[in-house]
């Protein structure tokens, strides 16, 4: 039962991106038309418009295999080895340091002003 | 036209199996075993990249949805959006982008692939559709948003221990906005309150960069 309303929540979510993705290739939107159905979608809970329990037990289901869905794109990126192959090593210094950067200022940040 | 059935079956098959044995290895991380299982496999003869894409688009569709699903941890934590120490995750995911982007043209990258790197350390279903818009290459960016993450968890708490961030909210913050679903898993690890702070970072810093990116490139 419970996967069942789960299944029912992400057919619903599906509309709802479907119709985002409409709406924002029609004013196109230079922001992807899934974040702005997750702007959206956060509004309405947020103030209490629409009830968390619609969309609570589809968000899991999906969150929780969140990985699963990207699994085909990481895969699907052997075929650009070549683009990157020259590049790898600035590509690799690149995301080494602006993630230690990010650790470090949302840390240090947070640290002092929590 | 055989891995247009397999491939989906193969995924979803493996990707369970490592979830199941999965005990804090990285060996194991499900994202990061069941691809390189799949790159191997695809990679013996009579293996079929295009084919394999065809039959997975309905995985790589449920991204859209799970995009929007990623309100609803937000809005079940609003206490923590009510938190001062929350400002540190917008600036951070705007220094993570804007370095990123200048360190690309600082060591002379190609726009398509700085564009592939602008948005890498966020959740890879708002990564993905950022790389496109902006000429990025968006497979790419999903291989890297894994890298990332699993750099994030690994170097992450030893680099906040040193760092002298030990508050819970403060290292959940970090660990979300640097290394995404990843480093809220390792959030989790340590607490509960850890954990939440890490997948409302995740969620607003990914919104922050889908903001920011489109405008840097």
């Amino acid at each position: 039962m419970k996967l069942v309303r789960a299944l029912a929540q992400v057919l619903l979510l599906s509309a709802l991106y479907l119709a985002f993705e409409r709406g924002a290739a029609a004013v196109h939107s230079p922001v992807p038309g899934s974040v702005l159905g997750a702007i959206g979608l956060a509004a309405l809970l947020l103030l209490d418009v629409v009830p968390l329990r619609w969309f609570e037990d589809g968000s899991k289901l999906l969150l929780d295999h969140l990985a699963l869905f990207f699994v085909p794109a990481a895969v699907a990126a052997t075929r650009s080895w070549g683009a990157v192959r020259r590049d790898l090593w600035a590509v690799s210094a690149i995301a080494v340091v602006t993630t230690v950067v990010v650790l470090a200022v949302v840390g240090r940040l947070a640290e002092r002003d929590r | 036209m055989i891995w247009t059935v397999l491939g989906p079956i193969a995924t979803i098959g493996v990707y369970f199996l490592f979830r199941r044995f999965h005990r804090g290895s990285l060996v194991t991380l499900p994202v990061l075993a069941t691809s390189v299982v799949l790159i191997a496999v695809l990679a013996l003869p009579g293996g079929d990249l295009a084919g394999y894409e065809r039959g997975t688009m309905p995985l790589k569709f449920l991204l859209g949805p799970a995009t929007l699903a990623l309100a609803v941890p937000l809005a079940r934590n609003r206490a923590l959006l009510r938190r001062r120490a929350l400002y540190a995750v917008p600036i951070g995911a705007v220094v993570g982008a804007v370095s990123a982007v200048l360190l690309c043209r600082v060591l002379g990258l190609s726009t398509a692939l700085t564009a592939t790197l602008a948005p890498k350390s966020v959740t890879t279903p708002i990564a993905m559709p950022i790389a496109a818009r902006t000429g990025g290459i968006p497979e790419l960016t999903a291989a890297i948003v894994i890298l990332v993450g699993v750099l994030g968890m690994a170097v992450g708490p030893r680099l906040l221990d040193r760092l002298g961030v030990r508050s819970r909210i403060a290292r959940g913050l970090a660990l979300g906005t640097a290394a995404h679903g990843v480093g809220t898993a390792q959030a989790l690890s340590e607490s509960d309150e850890t954990g939440a702070a890490a997948g409302v970072a995740m969620v607003v810093a990914g919104i922050v960069t889908a903001l920011v990116v489109p405008f840097l490139l």
